[in-house]
């Protein structure tokens, strides 16, 4: 077994490594999820991890934030090993992680969130004043723009997650590492972040940075290691690669994010909403009499900002929140204000945003996670009772099709690795093929292979007559798979656009709020 | 590439989901050990008086077994409410409601014993199952928390009864010219048979396995067992895959207080014969304590009900016959309870499950199953 190691271009120059993690072996039952891992990181590098999903990149950072221990191997902190036996001694090592979901306090603000469990304290009582000093010190320092008064579940996301990196330089973090932390936010929140990473890089923090997006590892990162099967493929300077080299790495083979769709004729009106009005959760209204109509064999991609609605929207549709005002109707059957069952029966699958909240149950197995929806019918069960050999054949199917590792039905839905989570849940729901597809950042979290694969598919379940409601932050991905596109904006329509003619730059200035609002094109010649 | 896991795999993964609990009563059993040294006495010899006492001879291991069928039923209640993610506490409450219906039913319907048993038990039952029932309207309805209402029904419960079996219905006869406070004797007919000619075990305790395995099935072969365990899971999640939450709460408390208005309803028709003022000496709350120790699973808990009904049973040989009193076992639940509760174990087992997970994987090819069981 030989494993491919980075060279430093500089003649091994030992010093100016902060970390090395050598010949890591970490097993969970049945998965060798590290297998013989070698990475180190470099003082101020800014080091992209990537990888397929299941890869072990996730399992890596935990154990270097010391949340899992390590089977094998050792990990050296400036020249000297060291065990990390949970995240406190890593903390003490000067090592902060960020992870995907993050771990704040909602209702407390932003300054309280930074220092908790780290309070500064005047006679024995926690200081405020100090803590809030404290923290507008450590904004400006970092060029953060934040106020510290404010709370956490009144901030966009990008906010919420510098919220959690300020947690972590609070603490006095050397080496940051951020599991897939682009995968949340919108293309401005990201270059945001970029911004930061690399000032954070120049004050001579080191960034470790999961990501499944290549063109973000190309952009910021110094250096970036590929992992594969447990294993490091590739650790090279980003200047000496390209992401046609990294995909091949990740995957084994070439990947081209490329879809062919033919031209269809569309039919039947399946999903029409019609003068939608939807409050958000502080009860504002978050979308403002909003039309619009999908077709058979049709995908309506709604283009947006993130927060400007689309969430709402979605929820609506699929019964998870009233409706102020407005109808929608599921295959001609008018399904406003019915519950998330009859909007089901009506014939429509839900691919939410949120994995892990709507998604699926992570204490639940595999294949009950499998079933939802479904176990109310035959063959799932018959006369009440569960029919074991159906669900095991559903289950086996979605995993052999979709490609869900480890393949094994028995698995908890919260040990599988996040792309795979997220396989599961489209799985599910793709394999209903309803009339109506209802798509909520369906390839977040995804590796290229999966996307690519996953693209193919909604536009082979459209082929089938299905109407397809895709709504993602990914402007690429609405331009690539939609027939038509919408841009939402503030909750309202900026206009729909014929997806074949429409230009990107028209696309983005739409989502900015510039132009003409109202629909256009579709509806006037439909 | 699917494999059949090997049953030495699978044993592990239930070995490991053991070692939490297991651990919690060997120290707490251990604290015991502790508390009777520090009183001056032999905790060797307390500990052997104790087991002599519960498994001594046939008839102290009879009232194990007899003690322990309503620890198992309430117990059951609560797995099944907890399995549905409700906070439900009002087991002991609930069984006072339905020992008290099954008593009536016992004394005022003369029907032949075929039917008598069953009736008395369906009604005490229903009892219970209504009483828990209105915590499930205030949750539907008004959002109000089970977890105080249920709390506070128990006290409701005890007190209603109380003041039932003292005035309405308190037996004046001439045998009991209402000194006790306690209703009329059950018929002949509602009065549970023991299984065994000889032995002092009624049927009861066949009702109590029979419950355990219908829960077992109910929640992990039937689909709105799925439901149920679903909605505990991950609310938000059965809220989107169309599980109707109202529904399953509703059925939840019912069918979790049902289980606890069966308990009672045995007491009265298999051991007092009667509904007695305050008969349980905290049944409900025992059954707690088992259903939390077993993992809110039905095998679990009758493990953990068998147990603590060992203890119980134990300590008062161990009060009889040293200087021990019978508080020990008290304190023994108590401290099992905290281990279990702060789960201060949980996280050796997972470590430890995690080391043997290490040895397992040397070998084992990348597709092959996670051993990882569900239950
Ligand atoms: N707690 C756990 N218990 C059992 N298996 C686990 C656990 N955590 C991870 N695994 C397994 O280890 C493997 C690696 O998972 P990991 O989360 O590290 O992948 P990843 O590279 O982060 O993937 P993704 O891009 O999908 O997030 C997967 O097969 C996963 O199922
Ligand atoms: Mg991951």
């Amino acid at each position: 077994m030989s494993h491919p190691r980075y060279q430093p271009c500089l003649g091994g120059n030992e010093l100016a490594k902060v970390l090395e993690m050598q010949g890591i072996v970490k097993g969970f039952p049945g998965v060798l999820a590290n297998d013989h891992v070698d990475f180190d990181l470099e003082e101020g590098e800014i080091h992209a991890l990537v990888g397929e999903n299941g890869a072990g990149k996730s399992t890596l950072m935990n154990i270097l934030y010391g949340l899992y221990q390590p089977d094998e191997g050792r990990i050296v902190c400036k020249g000297r090993q060291v065990r990390f036996e949970s995240p406190l001694d890593s903390i003490a090592a000067g090592i902060g992680m960020v992870h995907q979901h993050f771990m704040l306090v909602p209702s407390f603000t932003v300054y309280e969130n930074i220092v908790l469990g780290a309070e500064p304290r005047r006679r024995g009582s926690f200081d405020r004043a100090k803590a809030i000093s404290r923290v507008r010190e450590l904004a400006k320092r970092h060029d953060f723009r934040i106020d510290p008064l404010a709370r956490i579940h009144n901030l966009p996301v990008g906010s919420q997650q510098r919220v959690e990196i300020m947690k972590s330089l609070y603490r006095g973090a050397g080496i940051l590492i951020l599991d897939e932390p682009t995968a949340v936010l919108t293309p401005q929140e990201t270059k945001e972040l970029f911004v930061i990473l690399k000032s954070l890089a120049r004050q001579g923090k080191t960034i470790v940075f999961i990501t499944h997006k290549l063109e973000e590892v190309m952009e910021v990162s110094d250096r970036v290691t590929v992992m594969r099967g447990g294993k490091v493929t590739m650790t090279k300077a980003t200047a000496q690669t390209d992401a046609r080299e990294i995909a091949r790495m990740m995957v084994g083979r070439e990947v081209f994010l490329q879809v062919n769709k033919a031209d269809l004729t569309p039919g039947e009106v399946m999903l029409e909403v019609e003068n939608l009005w939807v409050a958000d959760d502080r009860g504002l209204f978050a979308v403002k009499g909003l039309s619009f109509q999908v077709r058979e064999g049709e995908i309506l991609g709604v283009a947006g900002v993130a927060g400007n609605g689309q969430m709402e929207l979605a929820e609506a549709i699929t019964g998870l929140r009233p409706v102020q005002a407005g109808r929608i109707r599921v295959c001609g059957q008018d399904i406003t204000g019915n519950s998330p069952f009859a909007i089901r029966s009506a014939g429509l699958a839900h691919i939410p945003e949120d994995r892990y909240k709507h998604g699926l149950a992570k204490t639940g197995t595999v294949e009950e996670n499998a079933i939802m929806f479904l176990h109310n019918f035959s063959p799932i069960t018959n006369n009440g009772l569960l029919n074991r050999k159906a669900i095991t054949e559903h289950a086996d199917s979605i995993i052999e099709n979709f490609d869900v590792r480890p393949r094994d039905r028995k698995a908890l839905a919260g040990q599988l690795s996040g792309g795979n989570a997220q396989k599961l849940i489209v799985g599910r729901e793709m394999t209903l093929n309803d009339k109506v597809l209802v798509a909520c950042q369906p390839t977040r979290g995804l590796d290229i292979g999966a996307i690519e694969f996953l693209h193919n598919r909604i536009v082979q379940q459209r082929d089938h007559g299905s109407a397809v409601l895709l709504i993602s932050v990914e402007l690429d991905e609405v331009m690539s798979l939609s027939d038509w596109i919408l841009v939402m904006y503030e909750g309202k329509s900026m206009g729909e656009l014929d997806a074949r003619a429409a230009a990107v730059e028209e696309v983005g200035r739409l989502m900015a709020g510039i132009g003409k609002r109202g629909s256009s094109g579709k509806e006037a010649s439909a | 590439m699917r494999k059949v896991k090997s049953w030495k795999q699978v044993l592990a993964v239930q070995a490991a989901s053991m070692i939490s609990p297991v651990l919690a009563v060997l120290v707490s059993l251990l604290v015991g050990a502790l508390i009777i040294l520090a009183i001056g006495e032999d905790p060797v010899n307390a500990y052997y008086q104790m087991f002599r006492g519960a498994f001594g001879d046939v008839e102290t291991f009879v009232s194990v077994l007899q003690r322990q069928v309503p620890l198992l039923l309430t117990g059951l209640g609560y797995a099944v409410a907890f399995q549905s993610g409700l906070i439900q506490l009002g087991g002991e409450g609930q069984l006072y409601i339905g020992a008290f219906a099954a008593a009536l039913a016992g004394y005022l319907i003369p029907v032949p014993a075929w039917l008598h048993i069953p009736l008395a038990l369906l009604i005490g039952a229903l009892a219970g199952s209504l009483y828990s029932g209105i915590a499930g309207v205030l949750r539907t309805k008004y959002d109000v928390s089970e977890f105080l209402t249920t709390l506070m029904m128990t006290y409701i419960a005890s007190f209603l009864t109380s003041w039932l079996v003292m005035y309405p219905f308190r037996e004046r006869t001439a045998t009991n010219p209402g000194l006790a406070a306690q209703t009329m004797r059950i018929l002949d007919t509602a009065k549970l048979p023991r299984i065994w000619p000889g032995v002092d075990l009624h049927i009861g305790y066949l009702i109590g396995i029979a419950a355990a395995v219908l829960v077992w099935f109910f929640l992990f072969r039937t689909r709105t067992g799925y439901t149920f365990r679903m909605t505990g899971f991950n609310p938000y999640f059965a809220e989107y895959g169309g599980i109707n939450r109202t529904r399953t709460i509703m059925i939840a408390m019912l069918l979790s207080g049902a289980l606890s208005g069966l308990a009672g309803s045995i007491e009265v028709l298999g051991v007092h014969r009667r509904f007695v003022d305050q008969f349980s000496p905290g049944y409900g709350w025992d059954g707690l304590a088992a259903a939390i120790l077993g993992g809110s699973q039905p095998l679990g808990t009758f493990v953990a009900s068998f147990l603590f009904s060992a203890l119980k049973t134990g300590a008062l040989g161990m009060d009889r016959n040293t200087m021990v009193p019978f508080e020990l076992r008290n304190v023994v639940q108590a401290t099992i309870m905290f281990f279990v509760a702060a789960n201060i174990f949980g996280s050796i087992g997972f470590r430890r499950s995690k080391r043997s997970a290490k040895a397992e994987t040397k070998g084992v090819t990348k597709d092959d199953s996670s051993a990882v069981a569900s239950v």
